[in-house]
């Protein structure tokens, strides 16, 4: 799995986020409290509505204090999950992945 | 955790939900009219249904399906239980509890029987219950789980799986009464908030909706204002609710199959028609994002083309070009995806549940968490512990021996060690308590099959089902019920119509009660029927020699020759209950048991039989005395209290009898010594101690001791097990010193002081 690059700011998203990983995901973004990322989901086959929670908390949290939390890359897969999900964050679904 | 472990965790959890199938339904025949009953018989049938499928095990899905149909009319009213119904429910819980045994253990079971039911329950869901022949059953409900059992076989790639969708369209078409309005499309709002049990379990708001658009278009609206702040959320919680407009050219029950899995631990709702308020108002809200919904192709799902989609709407909508499907729920081909390729859904459930209980870290607060441990390991605990407790009197003997007493430290620590023996003892001991109910459940299927066979009316009543005896005692207590069951609707109750004749209402009612009574457990099977008949016992205890015709016996010692191991009933006794066991094995796996059995009974009015049982075989609180230089052991439980006799007292009552007068009554007064063969001759009471007892019957009897050594756990130690069963003797245990002591048999000492008309079983020469 891969993990979080602090130095970079870059959440890169594993690609199995499956509910097994919602609680390794709410860590890993926790560390991140407190400054801008960027996340990477470009290698996400899957995604279940658990981890979907933990972002969409992330990306509430993060705006709130206003912090920037973006998804910059984002496999098919993610993409199409969160809008069966009816998710149209803006963090999440920003209008550049989705071209 | 391979195949066969969650097969076998399947079955396990398949008894369970039997158990609770029946239970409920035995509940709705006592006319429990609450709908959760009937939910739960409902989701219990459902939950074998779903595991079933997830094995292939087709015969179990296709029956479970057809109960569970009929189960459904009656949860959404369509249909009103009645006592026919219910018969035919209770014999169906009866067919689905052999399936679920011959899918695990091989073997068959009876198919004419299970089609019978098939056909009557069918019939029922139709509305039109024919109790004989029932018609050609609907034949599209019977492909519905055909259809179905498959599929979990055909998980292992990701290629569609053909269907025949027709059939299904005609299928939902014909059970529809609703919605069918000329092949129009109609419009379903569909709410749907997941609790965290949902996604514990293993299942996945994703694949549920991923499920339903293939039932038709979805506009999807999820609703996140619940979500906490990040660093409070619990990352396994579920905070998303939806809201889906659905449009399809299926009906209501394509969308509720869809959930069907998960329905239980979500809440859900499915109303015809659009609820374009609650969507209005959420695109208020959402204003700042102004967007037109865009179709969404259900193929992108499937990771082929990259699809553009336009950016965040409120609402997004996914549209499927392709022909719905009515089974989704349970299509892990469909789910491959998402889910892991070899594990369909069920499965995938277990294998979570299982790898939650592995994982003790993770455990989130909720209900009670339960694990399976192999009983082996138990009884090694238990073991250990029994020897830890001999170990620990040994050492409080050897401390007092070498009078190192005197340092308090050490006492203090003796004392320590002593209560947390006791207290991991008695945890020990908690583990293996179970609630007889499980045997008590069983019960009421011999009840209904004797009753079938018979034709009699029973209906089975059963009380303190909680009361909690240890495991080993729930195990042999299944087979001595079984046969004092048969007995008491075989020979107790009486047909209808002579009930009738006699007054009395057509309907027997058995009674079956469970509780503690000083420390044992009490089970009671008393029915209403006839009661004994004591002339033809006694003419037959005459004919086969057991009692001497001149014989003069009370009715209590009439009703018990029916103990006898030479009482044969071959002639009295029908096929059923007459299956060469008496009631002598009753009694004598009873008295394995360290139990006692009697009964009362009333012409006319009924019998009771009556069992009493050690609620644990293990450990024992007694109470340690001297006789004839001997050391006994006497059962706490049984000791009223103890006094010291004296010379006016003691009243001679007969030539061997004395009694002893305690403040204002008489009492027998039994010298154990003489009575267990120890001495021949009566000890001086002057001499000794009295111990008043209650015996089972009721009655206060003092029994003679030479004196009282002290009090003190022990462990039991079988005589059975490793020596043979001795009279008035219950059993035996180590004490500290290393000796052996036996344990005395109250009951049995009073029993045999009574007199000798039954003693022949009870010769106590052979006590050493």
């Amino acid at each position: 799995m891969s993990s979080n690059d602090a130095a970079a700011k870059i959440l890169k998203l594993p690609e199995v986020l499956d509910l097994n990983a919602a609680s390794r995901l709410h860590e890993q973004v926790l560390a991140h409290k407190g400054e801008d990322i960027d996340i990477d989901a470009s290698e996400v086959t899957r995604v279940g509505a658990q981890c979907v929670q933990v972002l969409l908390a992330a990306a509430k949290s993060w705006r709130a204090e206003e912090q920037s939390l973006t998804v910059r890359q984002a496999s098919d897969a993610f993409i199409k999950t969160l809008q069966l999900l009816g998710i149209s964050d803006e963090a999440l679904l920003p209008k550049e992945i989705l071209k | 955790m391979d195949m066969n472990e969650i097969k076998e965790i399947f079955f396990q959890e398949c008894e369970e939900q039997l158990a609770e199938l029946e239970s409920g339904l035995l509940r709705i025949n006592d006319g429990d009219s609450d709908p959760e009953t009937v939910n739960a018989v409902f989701r219990a049938v459902h939950s074998i249904k779903g595991g079933a499928g997830a094995f292939g095990l087709d015969e179990l899905v296709a029956f479970a399906h057809v109960f569970e149909t009929t189960l459904d009319c009656v949860r959404s009213n369509k249909l009103q239980t009645s006592s026919d119904l219910l018969k035919v429910m209770l014999k169906s819980a009866d067919v689905l509890a052999d399936l679920t045994a011959a899918s695990r253990d091989g073997g068959s079971i009876d198919k004419s029987r299970t089609s019978v039911l098939v056909k009557e329950l069918e019939a029922f869901a139709k509305g039109t219950p024919l109790p004989v022949a029932a018609p050609a059953a609907e034949p599209a409900k019977q492909e519905a789980p055909a259809a179905a059992a498959p599929e979990p076989a055909e998980d292992s790639g990701f290629q569609p799986v053909p269907f025949s969708f027709d059939d299904f369209g005609d299928e939902d078409d014909a059970a529809s009464p609703v919605e069918a309005g000329g092949g129009g499309r109609s419009v379903f709002t569909v709410r749907f908030k997941p609790r965290s049990d949902l996604y514990a379990k293993g299942n996945e708001a994703v694949l549920l909706l991923r499920d339903l658009a293939k039932v038709g278009d979805l506009q999807v609206r999820c609703e996140t204002d619940t979500l906490p702040p990040i660093d409070q959320l619990d990352p396994e919680g579920a905070y998303f609710s939806w809201l889906i407009r659905v449009e399809t050219d299926k009906d209501e029950d394509a969308i509720r199959h869809v959930f069907e899995f998960a329905e239980w631990d979500c809440m859900f709702e499915v109303t015809p028609g659009a609820d374009e308020e609650a969507f209005a108002a959420q695109t208020v809200l959402g204003e700042d994002q102004p967007m037109a919904p865009v179709p969404f192709d259900l193929s992108m799902l499937d990771d082929e083309p990259a699809m553009p989609v336009a950016a965040a709407e409120p609402a997004v909508v996914v549209s499927m070009p392709a022909p719905a499907v009515a089974e989704p729920a349970a299509n892990p081909a469909e789910d491959a995806p998402l889910a892991p390729p070899s594990l369909p859904r069920a499965e995938k459930a277990i294998a979570a549940e299982a790898e939650k209980k592995d994982a003790t870290v993770a455990a989130v607060p909720a209900a009670p968490q339960t694990i399976r441990v192999d009983l082996d390991r138990v009884d090694r605990l238990i073991n250990l512990v029994g020897e830890l407790v001999i170990n620990q009197a040994m050492l409080a003997q050897s401390v007092v021996e070498n009078e190192t007493g005197g340092s308090s430290a050490i006492n203090l620590g003796l004392e320590e060690l002593q209560q947390l023996t006791r207290e991991i003892q008695d945890s020990v001991m908690a583990i293996r308590a179970q609630p007889v109910k499980p045997v008590f459940q069983r019960m009421g299927r011999i009840v209904r099959e004797i009753a079938d066979m018979t034709g009699k009316n029973v209906r089975l009543v059963t009380e303190g089902e909680n009361t909690e005896v240890d495991k080993t005692v729930i195990d042999k207590l299944a087979e001595p019920l079984t046969h004092m069951i048969r007995n008491a609707v075989d020979h107790g109750l009486e047909t209808p119509e002579k009930r009738l004749a006699l007054g009395k209402n057509a309907e027997g009612v058995l009674r079956l009660t469970a509780k503690h009574r000083s420390g044992r457990i009490v089970i009671e099977i008393a029915d209403d029927g006839a009661g004994i008949n004591r002339e033809r016992v006694r003419s037959k205890a005459i004919e086969n020699g057991l009692i001497a015709p001149d014989s003069n016996l009370s009715d209590e010692e009439i009703d018990n020759l029916i103990f006898h191991p030479g009482f044969s009933t071959a002639e009295k006794l029908s096929d059923i209950s007459g299956r060469g066991v008496g009631m002598d094995v009753v009694k004598r796996s009873i008295q394995q048991l360290g139990g006692r059995i009697s009964i009362t009974s009333k012409p006319g009015k009924g019998s009771v039989f009556t069992m009493s049982l050690p609620l644990t075989l293990a450990v024992l609180d007694g109470m340690v005395v001297t006789v004839a230089n001997q050391t006994l052991v006497v059962p706490l439980t049984a000791i009223v209290e103890t006094l010291q006799p004296e010379k006016k007292d003691i009243h001679a009552f007969g030539p061997t009898q004395r009694l002893i007068a305690i403040r204002d009554t008489f009492c027998p007064l039994i010298d154990v010594g003489h009575i267990l063969n120890f001495r021949p001759d009566l000890a001086n009471p002057i001499d000794g101690v009295a111990l008043l007892v209650e015996s089972e019957g009721g009655g206060q009897r003092a029994l003679m001791v030479d004196a009282i050594q002290g009090q003190r756990q022990v462990v039991i130690k079988s005589l059975e097990a490793n020596y043979t069963n001795v009279p008035g003797i219950a059993a035996a245990t180590i004490l500290g010193d290393g000796r052996v002591a036996l344990i005395l048999d109250v009951d049995a000492v009073v029993t045999a002081s009574r007199g000798h008309a039954l003693s022949s079983e009870m010769t106590l020469s052979a006590t050493g």
